[in-house]
């Protein structure tokens, strides 16, 4: 770097200071925010109205003011327990499976060997396959008398399992989809990671004689956490939104065993067309990803505060 | 891992009578092409898959051009307001897109986007811009300053600051975000099928929802409309793979 | 009627999107005005998409082309969105001229006074009693499009071979169920267990508990779950259930299956006989109807025609269900419906009849079976079917009575129509 006179000012100061004379963030954030504002942050502001309201499906924006009731329903209920209980069980193990499986299969990929572009490429595809078309194949390959999955069980001896009308199997069954869909993403970009330790680092510390796990566990571990941390809230929010794949599979059942928020969301709303209390359900459950959202946001800032000083 | 995706093809190319009176076989078969193509009659294959390839298209333009200045605005300045920005952007990436389709819907009416592709595009582009900023804030952060500084001497505007210092920079992480926002588009379905009824505006997971709820449904032809609706979203991915996977960890793997 | 729902807030919400969005909206929606008198109606029906009779309705009703100096116009809906995309649609003032809706959704509609009335419409037409759910509170809104009234289909072929009888008891149900699949290999009894598909559940437990005398609640609205003629029914499930011959499989599946030849009974509408017919994966002579193996007849499930009341061309709209009544659009329409009871009494040409031994069974089953709508709750019938359906779940997998489940059932009823209204 040349030392220029004018330019030992850091360019954060100035565009701080650009910032507050002029007028360019709110320019380069205005469209984005008007567009966001009209689709999504107006209608949520509204869906807090709505959520007092006793509005239904029929009468979007003519329900009439009931207070809090729909939350005291929903609290008092015994729905709305299971239905966290299922969220958070769903995605607490799509997020860990996706990431276990991911990792692993990101460092078996960075392996030299032989076919290993083929594997990679076969590892990749169910991310890009559309959520619908892949809950369809499972469902017909979940099939308790047709279904593949069951005729290899019977081949090697066993019973086979009533995977989506029975519980525990049917939490299992969406949450291995869930989880089948997510690896290749996690693999991808854990393997771009792996990919940018640097050389000289691992193979000193191999030279060392630290042992091959010693090295992952000292050396690689610490570079790709960063990576897998973001990985991991990518998955959260994904497991949180996660609505297709239920959906198709088992539809919340049985007994409520895979009813999760959006699930249960979508079942007031629109089957039983009660628009305030899915508002509510949708206004709790937004209330708790907040908190995830909030505790994420510190945690990074204290991350950021650290690596500045 | 690979399986399902095998087995998919496997069964589009069964006969509907192989499905039911005989297990599966193993191995593909090539004899049941007349069954397959009657079934598949009058389903507007071509259109459905163009349609799709539109919205997920136009979402990723709108998705990154928006994202862009979002995430440039929030990485590079200080200003009131910034952390509630952020946390706005995120927190809406919290919510079960079901609950806007309302709201959305009666929007969209007035404006005449009901049955228009061009409304699927600004849902779709809604929702992925939140995550879109993210990934691409996450790469601007991790470019020192003293670049954009050095291109900053000659006073020239921040936009093409922006152009000409930034982007070139992070197009890996572009890259990544715009895959994001291509299979976000292309797979999309609750909006597809409230918004759209006009057959000619059918997207694929329209279309492949359609025969789902047919009476007495075809698994061959929901297979077969499934390996359609995969093959080029898979196609497209494997040739775009290499160059994200950098661009999702340059913010994350600072330094 | 729609100055009542009108969206202003949102409305200022759209005036601040930017030039750049307005652009976009150029390309909207065409607007249709014909010249002359004739008008375009818009139809809108799921069943247009249907593959094997699709073609055949949409046929009948573009009869009224003919018959009248309008044109018809199909909108397609797919058949498990169409209720919600409806709502959404005339919610904002908007949707088809003329609706084919379930009678649920009926319900709702007629609510949100969504529906024009049509006493003159019919007037003078040979109505029969499948029109009865179409009137509320002495207005009609709807005409009757198709009832379809479960009843128990069965290949005869399969029966003959494994030497059983068609059952008239839930025992006798078991046993021939059993011996089908063991002496065939074949699925006994079709249905999806209780736990594989919610939705149809919700509707389904009514053969059994209907079946047996029993109701959800008296002509007066009060709610009647935990009465001794449902815990018999519920009862009866279990026994179906711990006997194992429900199929694992969801209803599509099944469906297709019985049209490969591959179920030997199932409780099923018209429609899936027709599919059955129309694969070519059986003799479409194999296919029979009989009464449900209960002493009471169960349910159906019942189709209305009704016109939006926002619509544009009310009395145009109004013209077509004239129409439709006539014998001419009856006889047209017979001819795409299988054997579905319609609005008027046209029988089915002997043609079919012929070559459809099962075509009769339905239309005679159809004329004594009950609507699922609980009276004096149609509106929260699917809300109030979830909870009675999540204790039976409660009865089958986890084993509690019966009675114990439905009287708790009752407790959760109660309190949601009280806090509900």
């Amino acid at each position: 770097m040349t030392a220029r006179a004018d330019a030992k000012e850091p360019l954060r100061l100035r565009l701080v200071r650009s910032a507050r004379n002029g007028m360019t963030p709110v320019m380069l954030l205005a469209g984005p925010f008007i567009f966001l504002g009209v689709m999504i942050i107006w209608p949520l502001i509204e869906q807090v109205w709505i959520s007092l309201t006793d509005a239904r499906l029929t009468n979007p924006s003519a329900g009439e003011f009931v207070g809090l009731q729909n939350y005291a329903t929903a609290l008092s209920g015994s729905a709305l327990p299971r239905v966290l209980l299922n969220t958070m069980v769903y995605t607490v193990g799509t997020t860990v499976i996706a990431l276990v499986i991911g990792v692993l299969a990101a460092v078996v990929v960075n392996m030299k060997f032989a076919g290993n572009s083929v594997v990679k490429a076969i590892l990749a595809t169910p991310w890009a396959i559309p959520s619908v078309a892949a809950a369809l194949i499972w469902l017909w390959m979940f099939s308790q008398s047709r279904g593949v999955i069951n005729r290899g069980l019977e081949a090697l001896g066993q019973d086979g399992i009533a995977w989506l009308t029975s519980e525990p199997w049917a939490m299992v069954a969406v949450i291995a989809v869930t989880a089948w869909q997510a690896v290749p993403f996690v693999m991808l970009v854990t393997l771009a990671a792996l990919k940018s330790v640097p050389q000289e680092t691992a193979e000193a510390s191999r030279i060392d004689g630290a042992p091959r796990l010693g090295t992952f566990q000292w050396v690689i571990w610490p570079h790709i956490l960063p990576t897998v941390r973001l990985l991991a809230i990518l998955q959260v929010i994904e497991a949180l939104r996660k609505w297709d794949i239920i959906a198709v599979l088992t539809q919340g059942g049985p007994v409520n065993s895979t009813n999760t928020l959006v699930i249960a969301i979508q079942r007031q709303a629109f089957e039983y067309q009660q628009l305030g209390m899915g508002a509510t359900y949708a206004i709790i459950g937004i209330t708790i990803a907040i908190v995830f959202t909030l505790a994420y946001l510190l945690l990074e800032r204290r991350e950021e505060k650290k690596n500045t000083r | 891992m690979g399986f399902p995706t095998y087995w998919m093809i496997n069964t589009a190319l069964s006969s509907r009578q192989q499905l039911f009176t005989e297990p599966q076989s193993l191995w593909l078969q090539f004899t049941n092409w007349s069954e397959l193509s009657r079934d598949l009659d009058g389903v507007p294959v071509v259109s459905m898959l163009t349609n799709s390839a539109f919205i997920a298209i136009g979402t990723t333009v709108l998705t990154i051009l928006l994202s862009v200045l979002c995430a440039y605005a929030l990485s590079r300045y200080k200003f009131h307001g910034r952390g509630a920005a952020a946390f706005l952007l995120f927190s809406t990436q919290m919510v079960p897109q079901g609950v806007f389709l309302i709201p959305i819907y009666t929007l969209f009416l007035g404006l005449g986007l009901v049955n228009n592709l061009w409304g699927l595009v600004l849902v779709n582009a809604a929702f992925s811009l939140p995550i879109s900023t993210f990934i691409i804030k996450a790469a601007i952060d991790g470019i020192p300053y003293e670049l954009e500084e050095a291109a900053r001497v000659d006073n020239s505007p921040p936009l093409s600051t922006l152009t000409v210092v930034i982007l070139p920079l992070i197009l890996p992480s572009i890259a990544a975000a715009a895959v994001l926002a291509f299979f976000a588009g292309w797979g999309e379905l609750m909006y597809a099928t409230t918004f759209i009824t006009d057959r000619a505006e059918w997207p694929a997971s329209v279309g492949l929802s359609v025969l789902v709820s047919q009476p007495g449904v075809s698994m061959p032809a929901v297979m077969a409309v499934s390996v359609m609706f995969a093959a080029p979203a898979v196609a497209f991915f494997l040739f775009v793979q290499r160059h994200i996977v950098s661009g999702l960890t340059a913010g994350a793997v600072k330094g | 009627m729609g100055s009542a729902r009108e969206f202003p807030y949102r409305l200022s919400a759209a005036a601040l999107l930017t030039g750049s969005l307005a652009l976009l909206t150029a390309c909207g929606t065409g607007g249709e005005e014909a010249d002359g008198e004739g008008v375009t109606l818009t139809l809108g029906n799921s069943q247009w998409l249907d593959a094997n009779r699709g073609e055949g309705l949409w046929e009948a009703v573009s009869g009224f082309d003919h018959a009248s100096e309008h044109s018809v116009e199909r909108v397609e809906y797919p058949s498990g969105d169409i209720a919600t995309t409806l709502t959404t649609e005339l919610g904002a003032g908007e949707g088809p001229d003329v609706m084919f809706i379930q009678d649920n959704v009926f319900e709702s509609f007629v609510d949100a006074d969504f529906l024009e009335p049509l006493e003159d419409a019919v007037e003078g037409a040979n109505l029969n009693n499948t029109n009865e759910g179409g009137v509320k509170d002495g207005t009609r809104y709807g005409v009757a499009w198709q009832r379809a009234p479960f009843a128990l289909l069965y290949n005869s072929g399969l029966l003959d071979e494994a030497g059983v009888e068609v059952p008239t008891t839930p025992e006798e149900l078991i046993e021939s169920a059993d011996i089908l699949t063991e002496e065939l290999g074949v699925q006994g009894f079709g249905d999806p267990s209780p736990l594989v598909d919610d939705g149809r559940w919700l509707q389904h437990i009514n053969i059994w508990t209907y079946g047996h005398g029993g109701s959800w609640a008296d002509e007066d609205g009060n709610i009647t779950v935990d009465t001794p003629e449902n815990i018999e029914g519920v009862e009866v499930v279990k026994d179906l259930y711990d006997a194992g011959i429900f199929s694992d499989e969801d209803l599509h599946t099944n469906r297709a299956a019985f049209a490969q030849g591959q179920v030997g009974m199932v409780d099923e509408i018209g429609g899936g006989a027709l599919v059955a017919s129309l694969e070519g994966g059986m003799d479409p002579q194999d296919i029979h109807v009989a009464d449900q193996p209960t002493p009471e007849p169960g349910y159906h499930q019942q189709l209305y025609v009704v016109v939006n009341a926002n619509s544009p061309h009310v009395e145009e709209a109004k013209e077509f269900v004239s129409w439709l009544v006539t014998e001419e659009g009856q006889e047209m329409l017979r001819e795409a419906s299988g054997a579905d009871p319609l609005a008027t009494d046209v029988p089915v040409t002997e043609e079919f009849a012929a070559e459809n031994p099962w075509a009769e069974g339905f239309l005679e089953v159809g004329s004594h079976t009950q609507s699922t709508l609980i009276p004096g709750h149609e509106l929260q019938t699917t809300e109030i079917m979830t909870l009675i359906m999540d204790h039976v779940q409660e009865v089958l997998v986890n084993d509690i009575p019966a009675e114990e489940a439905l009287a708790a059932a009752q407790g959760d009823v109660d309190n949601l129509v009280g806090s509900g209204d």
